[in-house]
C-alpha cells in the first residue's frame, strides 16, 4: 500500500462531525450568547458561554471514545438472493477494558443496504445484531464501506466514521415464484426416468411441505405434531430426476435464471434430483447441500458469452 | 440503574432546570416574579396531572395562559416583552409536561437555557448565579439520559451504560470545564451594541449641584454603594471608620453646592497601572469594589498617594474624581499614608479654586456676624476653624430625618432657629462660616463610617453611610479635613453573623464573578510569572499582585486538569487496569507486522482473529501460524486464564509464520 492509498484510506476513516437538529438550534445559541458577552463583558453571559462550551467539549470527548473504541465485522447469510432480504448480523465490539459504547447506529454505504443500531456494548464485549442483506444484482458483489455513527452523549452532533470492510459476497439470483413447471422449469426436460429407492411403500422420511406438492402428500398427523405441514416420503415414489434447461439467448435471461433458480431450490427442497444446463455448461441431476450450490453458484456466476 | 429509571430521571432532571429557570425569572423583577408565581403554579398543576391519559389539564391550562398572555398587554397589565416572555414560559411547560420524545425534554431545556439567559442578562444576582450552576450540574446528566432513552427507543432494548457514578463525574466535569472557561476565557468588552449596565443611582453624586438638604434622602436607604477592604502592608485589616472622599463643590448660592470645575482635566492614573513602583513602608491599601453608579465618582480616602484602576480617572481643580467611561461595576485600590495626617490633603489645585472663598450675595449678615462672634480673636485660619468646629458640635443637634415643617430648611434657619440638621448642614454652616472669615473652604460629599463585616473583611458602605464635611485651606498650600457633625451622626456599626454571611457571599460572588475582568486575569498572569521569577524582580510592596491575584488562573488551570483526569468516572463500569502486554499479543503484533510487510493487509478494523481469518482465506495453509497466533492473542486477552505454555506457542508459530509467501499483486 502506498502512502498515498494508505493517507486516503485514513482520510476516509476520519471521524466526522455533523450537528443534529437541535445540534444546529444549540451551535446558534453559543454563537449568540458569545456575542452577547463579548459585547456586554457581563460575567454571567461568559458563564452561560463557559457552560456552553463545556457542553460542547464533553460532547466531542465522550464521542470521539465511542466511535474510536468500536470494532466491526459483518456476518453475512449463507445464503444470498438478490432482491431478497437476507438475515445477517454485524459484531460489534468495544476495545476498552472502561467504557461501553453506546447508541452505535451501523450502515452499509455501498451494496447491502443494510442497516442496524446497538444500543449498548459492554466493555471489551461484543454485541451481535442483526441485519437486513439485500442486493439488487446477482454475481459477486463487493460489499465496502460501512458508516458507524452516533449521537451520544447529547443528542447535538452525530459522529461516524467509514470503515473499509472489503468482502466479498456471492449472491445468487432472485427467486422468481410461479410453481414447479413454471417459467424456465418449462424448458426443463426429463432427462432419466424414475427410479425407486428402497422397497414399496417403506417410509423413507418426512420433510416440510413446499408449493407445488400436491395436497394429498401431506401427512396430517407428523404436520399436527410438528406444528406445520409436512410430507411424507414413501420407498416406490417417484423421486423424480430432471435437468432444468436455461435459455441463454433469451432476451430475458436473469428472468430465465431467476425463473431457473427458485426452480432449483424448490425442487431440491422436496428431495428431487434435479441438474442444470446453462449453455454450455452442464450439472447432471443430483441432490444434497453441496449439489445445491453448485447449481445456484453457476446460476449465479453465469456470464453470457458475446 | 435500571433503565426506566433512568429515563424518568432525564424528566426529572428536565422539569427540575424547568422550575429553576422559572424561580431566575423570577429574580429579575416584578414582573419576571409574577410570570414565573404563574408558571410555578403551573408546573405544580402539571405535577398533578403527571398522568399521560390526562392531557386535558394542560390543554385548559394552554388555553388560559395563552388567552391570557393575549390580553394581558392590551390590558397594559405588562408589556409586549413580557408577553412574549410569558407565552414562551408556558410553551416551555407545555413541551415539557406533553412532549413524547427526548426531543421534547431538549427543547424544554434549550428554552430553561434562554429564560436564564435571560435572567443573567438583566440582573447579576447570586441567585441567577445559583441557577447557572444547577444548569451545569444537571443539563448534561439529563441531556445523556434522554439520548439513552432516544437509543431506547430506536434500539428497542434498555441501555444502562450510565449509571450513578456516571452522572456524578458528568456533573463533576461540566462543573470543572465551566469553572475552567470561565477564568480562562479572556474577557472582552467590545461594546458593538450600546449597553448601559448601571442601575443604581446616587441622588447628590449623579451631579454637579447638591440642593441644601439634598443628602437627608439618602439615610434612610440600604442599598450598598461599595466595599472597602483598608489593610497595612502586612495584609491585616483595618476597622476604620474612614472619610472616603467623592466630590468636592466650592459654589454656594444660599440653596445649593455647585463644583466649579474647569474645562481642563488631567488624567489621575494610566490604565493598566498595575503599580510596579515601589510604596514606602507604612502605606495603606484601600480595595474598593463600587456599585455601578450613573456619575461614577471614584471614592476614597482623601490622601491617597496612588492609585490602581483599569478604567480612566480624571481629577478636577477640586481634586474631585470621576471614572470617565458610562457607569458599571468597578474596582480599583488606592494606596494612602495616614502618617500625613488630615493636613496633607492634597488639592494642589484647589488652592487655585475661584470660588473657594465665594459668598451668596444675599447672604444673611447675622451669619457673617456669628461667624465673627466665634473666632473672637483668633487669628490664624487653624484656630478660626477650631473654634468654628467646635462651636457648630457643642451647640446644634444632629438630625439626620428632618422634622415637620423642617425639610429644606435653609442655612439661616439651621443656624438661628430649628438649630438641628444632619451633615449637610454642619458642612455648609462651617464652610460658610469660615469663608466669612477669610478662610478658604469647600464642602466635600463622600462617605464615612460603613458596617463592619467580620467574616469578610471589610466594610460595607450603604447610601445611609452619605456624609458631608469641609476641607480647609489652614496654610497656605496645605487643606484639612475638618467634620463640625457631632458624633452622633456618624457611628459605624457592625454586622450580625448572619448578615455577614451573606454579605460575604455577595461579596464574593461579586469579586470572583461579577468583577472578574481582563485586568484580574492579566493581574493574575503577572502574579504567576512573579512565581516563577527570581525574587529580586518582584515588586516590592503592597502594590505587587500577590499570589491570592494568581487564584482564579491556577484554579482554571488546576479545574482543566481535574476535568481532564475525571474521564474515568464518566461511565459506570469500573476502569480496568492498566493492561500489559502479555508475550502472545508481542508475538501477534509482531506476526502481522511480518503479514503486512509481505503484502498482506487486511482491513484496518479488523479484529486479530478476523484479521488472521482474512489473510488465511487468501493465503491459505501457510498462514495458518498467523491464526495460531491470533487465537492465543485472544486467549490471552479475554479468556478466563492465560494459554498453556502461551509463550512457547507463539514462538513456535510466529518461527512457522515465516514461510508466509509474498502477496502476489492482483492483475487487471
Amino acid at each position: 500500500m502506498t502512502w498515498r492509498e494508505r493517507w486516503a484510506l485514513q482520510s476516509r476513516q476520519r471521524v466526522r462531525v455533523r450537528p443534529t437538529r437541535e445540534g444546529w438550534w444549540f451551535l446558534l445559541l453559543v454563537v449568540g450568547v458569545t456575542l452577547g458577552a463579548f459585547n456586554t463583558g457581563n460575567n454571567l453571559l461568559y458563564l452561560c458561554l463557559s457552560a456552553l462550551l463545556s457542553l460542547l467539549v464533553i460532547q466531542n470527548v465522550l464521542a470521539e471514545w465511542n466511535l474510536r473504541a468500536a470494532r466491526l465485522r459483518r456476518r453475512l447469510p449463507g445464503e444470498l438472493f438478490s432482491f431478497e432480504q437476507a438475515e445477517g448480523a454485524y459484531v460489534l465490539w468495544s476495545l476498552r477494558p472502561g467504557p461501553a459504547l453506546v447508541g452505535i447506529q451501523v450502515e452499509e454505504l455501498d451494496e447491502g443496504g443494510a442497516q442496524a443500531e446497538v444500543s449498548v456494548v459492554p466493555p471489551t464485549g461484543e454485541v451481535e445484531v442483526p441485519a437486513a442483506f439485500t442486493f439488487g444484482g446477482r454475481g459477486w458483489q463487493r460489499l465496502g464501506r460501512v458508516r458507524i455513527s452516533s449521537t451520544w452523549p447529547f443528542g447535538l452532533f452525530l459522529r461516524y466514521r467509514e470503515i473499509d470492510l472489503d468482502e466479498a459476497a456471492l449472491v445468487y439470483p432472485a427467486r422468481r415464484p410461479g410453481g414447479a413447471r413454471a417459467g424456465g422449469a418449462e424448458r426443463g426436460a426429463e432427462e432419466e426416468t424414475p427410479r425407486r429407492r428402497g422397497g414399496a411403500g417403506e417410509l423413507l422420511g418426512a420433510r416440510p411441505y413446499v408449493e407445488g406438492d400436491p395436497i394429498r402428500s401431506v401427512h396430517w398427523p407428523t404436520s399436527a405434531r410438528v406444528g406445520r405441514p409436512m410430507v411424507v416420503e414413501r420407498a416406490g415414489e417417484e423421486a423424480r430426476s430432471w435437468v432444468v434447461r436455461v435459455d441463454v439467448q433469451s432476451p430475458q435471461v436473469e428472468d430465465e435464471l431467476a425463473r431457473a433458480c427458485g426452480q432449483i431450490v424448490t425442487a431440491l427442497s422436496r428431495g428431487e434430483r434435479i441438474g442444470l444446463e446453462l449453455g454450455d455448461e452442464r450439472l447432471s441431476p443430483q441432490h444434497g447441500g453441496v449439489h445445491r450450490r453448485r447449481l445456484l453458484t453457476a446460476l449465479a456466476l453465469f456470464e453470457r458469452g458475446l | 440503574m435500571s433503565a426506566p429509571g433512568l429515563s424518568n430521571l432525564g424528566a426529572r432532571f428536565t422539569r427540575v432546570l424547568v422550575v429553576v429557570g422559572l424561580l431566575a425569572l423570577g429574580s429579575v423583577n416584578q414582573q419576571g416574579a409574577a410570570l414565573s408565581a404563574v408558571g410555578l403554579v403551573g408546573v405544580a398543576l402539571s405535577w398533578l396531572a403527571t398522568h399521560p391519559h390526562r392531557p386535558r389539564v394542560w390543554a385548559v391550562t394552554t388555553a388560559l395562559v395563552a388567552m391570557l398572555t393575549a390580553l394581558a398587554p392590551s390590558l397594559m397589565l405588562v408589556p409586549w416583552a413580557s408577553a412574549g416572555v410569558a407565552l414562551l414560559v408556558y410553551l416551555q411547560l407545555h413541551r415539557a409536561r406533553t412532549g413524547s420524545g427526548p426531543a421534547d425534554d431538549r427543547v424544554a431545556l434549550v428554552l430553561a437555557l434562554l429564560m436564564l439567559l435571560y435572567a443573567g442578562a438583566s440582573r447579576r444576582s447570586p441567585v441567577v448565579g445559583l441557577a447557572l450552576l444547577t444548569f451545569v450540574l444537571l443539563a448534561p446528566g439529563a441531556l445523556a439520559t434522554l439520548e439513552l432513552r432516544a437509543t431506547e427507543q430506536r434500539a428497542g432494548d434498555a441501555p444502562s451504560a450510565l449509571g450513578r457514578r456516571g452522572l456524578l463525574g458528568l456533573a463533576a466535569a461540566s462543573t470543572l470545564l465551566t469553572a475552567a472557561f470561565f477564568l480562562l476565557l479572556p474577557r472582552i468588552d467590545a461594546e458593538l451594541l450600546a449597553s448601559s449596565q448601571g442601575d443604581a443611582e446616587m441622588s447628590g453624586f449623579e451631579g454637579a449641584d447638591v440642593n441644601l438638604g439634598d443628602l437627608a434622602g439618602l439615610q434612610g436607604s440600604e442599598e450598598l454603594i461599595l466595599r472597602v477592604r483598608v489593610s497595612d502592608e502586612h495584609n491585616e485589616p483595618l476597622y476604620g471608620p474612614f472619610y472616603l472622599r467623592g466630590l468636592a463643590l466650592d459654589w454656594f448660592d444660599g440653596v445649593r453646592w455647585a463644583s466649579s470645575r474647569t474645562a481642563t482635566q488631567r488624567e489621575l492614573v494610566e490604565p493598566y497601572d498595575f503599580g510596579l513602583r515601589p510604596l514606602p513602608p507604612g502605606v495603606l491599601r484601600q480595595e474598593v469594589h463600587l456599585e455601578p453608579t450613573v456619575s461614577a465618582p471614584l471614592f476614597a480616602t482623601p490622601t491617597i498617594t496612588r492609585l490602581f484602576s483599569d478604567d480612566r480617572v480624571r481629577v478636577d481643580e477640586l481634586n474631585g474624581r470621576r471614572f470617565d467611561d458610562s457607569p458599571r461595576r468597578r474596582r480599583y485600590t488606592a494606596w494612602f499614608d495616614p502618617r500625613l495626617g488630615d493636613g496633607a490633603i492634597q488639592s494642589p489645585t484647589a488652592s487655585e479654586g475661584r470660588f473657594a472663598l465665594q459668598l451668596p450675595s444675599d447672604l444673611d449678615p447675622r451669619v457673617a456676624a456669628l461667624a465673627a462672634q466665634i473666632i473672637g480673636d483668633a487669628t490664624t485660619p487653624e484656630a478660626k476653624a477650631r473654634r468654628l468646629t467646635r462651636h457648630l458640635r457643642d451647640t446644634y443637634a444632629y438630625q439626620d430625618i428632618p422634622a415637620e415643617g423642617e425639610a429644606g430648611q435653609g442655612l439661616v434657619s439651621f443656624l438661628f432657629d430649628t438649630r438641628r440638621g444632619h451633615c449637610e448642614y454642619f458642612a455648609t454652616a462651617l464652610a460658610v462660616m469660615l469663608r466669612a472669615v477669610d478662610v478658604r473652604a469647600v464642602v466635600v460629599i463622600g462617605f464615612y463610617g460603613g458596617e463592619w463585616n467580620d467574616v469578610g473583611g471589610h466594610i460595607n458602605v450603604r447610601r445611609s453611610d452619605a456624609h458631608a464635611w469641609v476641607e480647609a485651606e489652614l496654610s497656605p498650600g496645605r487643606w484639612s479635613l475638618l467634620d463640625a457633625t457631632p458624633a452622633g451622626g456618624m457611628s459605624p456599626g457592625d454586622q450580625s453573623l448572619l448578615n455577614a454571611l451573606s454579605d460575604t457571599a455577595t461579596a464574593w460572588w461579586s469579586r470572583w464573578v461579577l468583577d472578574y475582568d481582563l485586568t484580574s486575569q492579566i493581574e493574575g498572569g503577572r502574579a504567576l510569572a512573579n512565581l516563577f521569577a527570581p525574587s529580586g524582580d518582584a515588586a516590592p510592596g503592597a502594590a505587587a499582585p500577590g499570589l491570592a491575584a494568581a487564584t482564579p488562573i491556577l484554579v482554571g488551570l488546576g479545574a482543566l486538569v481535574l476535568a481532564i483526569g475525571a474521564r474515568g468516572a464518566f461511565y459506570g463500569a469500573a476502569r480496568g487496569p492498566r493492561r500489559v502486554i502479555g508475550p502472545e499479543e508481542r508475538a501477534w503484533r509482531e506476526g502481522l507486522a511480518l503479514a503486512e510487510g509481505r503484502g498482506h493487509h487486511p482491513p484496518p478494523a479488523l479484529p486479530p482473529v478476523e484479521a488472521a481469518e482474512w489473510i488465511f482465506a487468501r493465503v491459505g495453509e501457510p498462514a495458518r501460524p498467523l491464526l495460531t497466533l491470533a487465537w492465543l492473542h485472544h486467549e490471552a486477552c479475554f479468556g478466563p486464564t492465560p494459554p498453556p505454555e502461551g509463550a512457547k506457542r507463539a514462538k513456535l508459530a510466529l518461527r512457522a509464520l515465516l514461510l508466509l509467501p509474498r502477496a502476489v499483486p492482483p492483475t487487471s
